[in-house]
């Protein structure tokens, strides 16, 4: 007998008559003994048959009302938009202007520090810089001489 | 009123060309939306979107294309992008599906001794399974497929809708019909 795994790859084709008659007997023969197949090949053809069942919705008698109501709404948005910028504008631009007022505080904190710490390295390295030159000079004068 | 003349007056913002232009519609609307969704409650939604896009868009429509042959298309896209951004949602629907459900029990094969309410919920049970598999296919063979399978519009129609050559939608339903029975053995596979 063939093999499930066999049988179950040619269920499909068999179910759409696409099988040459010796596979399709020997498909056919094995269903005939094997419950599970049986079952499988069954369900796939009831399962498939679904599709030719026919249903036709009636539309809603509110249909045209409520599309009515939605584009109604729709324009209103459109209407309202202005309105809602009217209010809104104000209200942001104060908040821009605050968060930028206090952004410039905190960045001037900021630089001062930064200043402040440069201005240590800068006067030290400064010194030593003058001191080296100063000394360099002295020297040059004094050999010179 | 030809489709033509139909299309002038509501681009003239005449209500009653627009409502006529539903009346005409609404049933091929929520058909084919209710192909794509197989629920009630979702096909009349967006069927109300399909319209109102066909309303606030009726300047783009292009008079060489008929007319309905353009609602189609919206009412496909309107219905395929409701899935897209419902999928998350099934997703979780049909795994709690398959885990809530006895495995070998609802395969039981429908005889004689069932009670006409096992027959339903048999019934409710292997659609849900081909409505799943189809949801499972590629976009052009989903549509391809629905819409000839399901909706009975001919290759050339759909073909039209698509923008296709027949050929093109001959192959793609083959192949939609091969793995819609290909994914419903797989699924049957698990489960028996
Ligand atoms: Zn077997």
């Amino acid at each position: 007998m063939q093999s499930c795994k066999i049988s179950n790859n040619k269920l499909i084709a068999l179910l759409n008559n696409e099988l040459p008659a010796e596979e399709s007997k020997a498909v056919k023969e094995h269903i005939e003994k094997c419950s599970r197949c049986e079952k499988l090949y069954f369900e796939l053809e009831q399962t498939y048959m679904l599709i030719s069942e026919k249903r036709i919705l009636k539309p809603n008698p509110y249909l045209y009302t409520r599309i009515e109501q939605k584009l109604k709404n729709i324009e209103q948005e459109k209407v309202l938009r202005p309105k809602y910028i009217q209010v809104l504008q104000p209200v942001l631009f104060s908040f821009v202007l605050i968060l930028v007022f206090w952004g410039s505080l905190k960045l001037g904190d900021t630089y001062t520090k930064i200043y402040e710490q440069d201005k240590n390295t800068l006067t030290y390295s400064t010194e030593y810089y003058l001191n080296d030159l100063e000394q360099e000079n002295l020297e040059l004068i004094l050999l010179n001489d | 009123m030809t489709d033509k003349e139909l299309i002038e007056q509501i681009k003239n913002k005449k209500e009653s060309a627009f409502k006529e232009l539903i009346d005409k519609y609404q049933a091929m609307v929520l058909n084919t939306c209710y192909s794509f969704l197989h629920d009630k409650s979702n096909a009349e939604d967006i069927t109300q979107e399909v319209f109102i896009e066909v309303y606030l868009s009726i300047n783009k429509f292009n008079q060489k294309a008929k007319l309905s042959t353009w609602i189609y298309r919206i009412a496909v896209n309107k219905s395929l992008n409701f899935i897209r951004d419902n999928k998350k949602r099934n997703i979780i629907k049909s795994i709690d599906y398959f885990f809530t459900e006895g495995k070998n029990k609802e395969l039981q094969i429908a005889d004689d001794t069932q009670s006409g309410l096992d027959k339903e919920r048999e019934h409710k049970k292997r659609l849900d399974l081909l409505h799943q598999a189809i949801g499972n296919l590629k976009r052009k063979q989903k549509i391809a497929f629905t819409l000839n399978k399901l909706e009975n519009q001919s290759y050339e129609q759909v073909a039209e809708i698509m923008d296709l050559s027949i050929p093109a939608v001959e192959g793609l339903i083959h192949r939609a019909k091969l793995n819609v029975q290909k994914e419903i053995l797989k699924i049957l596979k698990k489960k028996l």
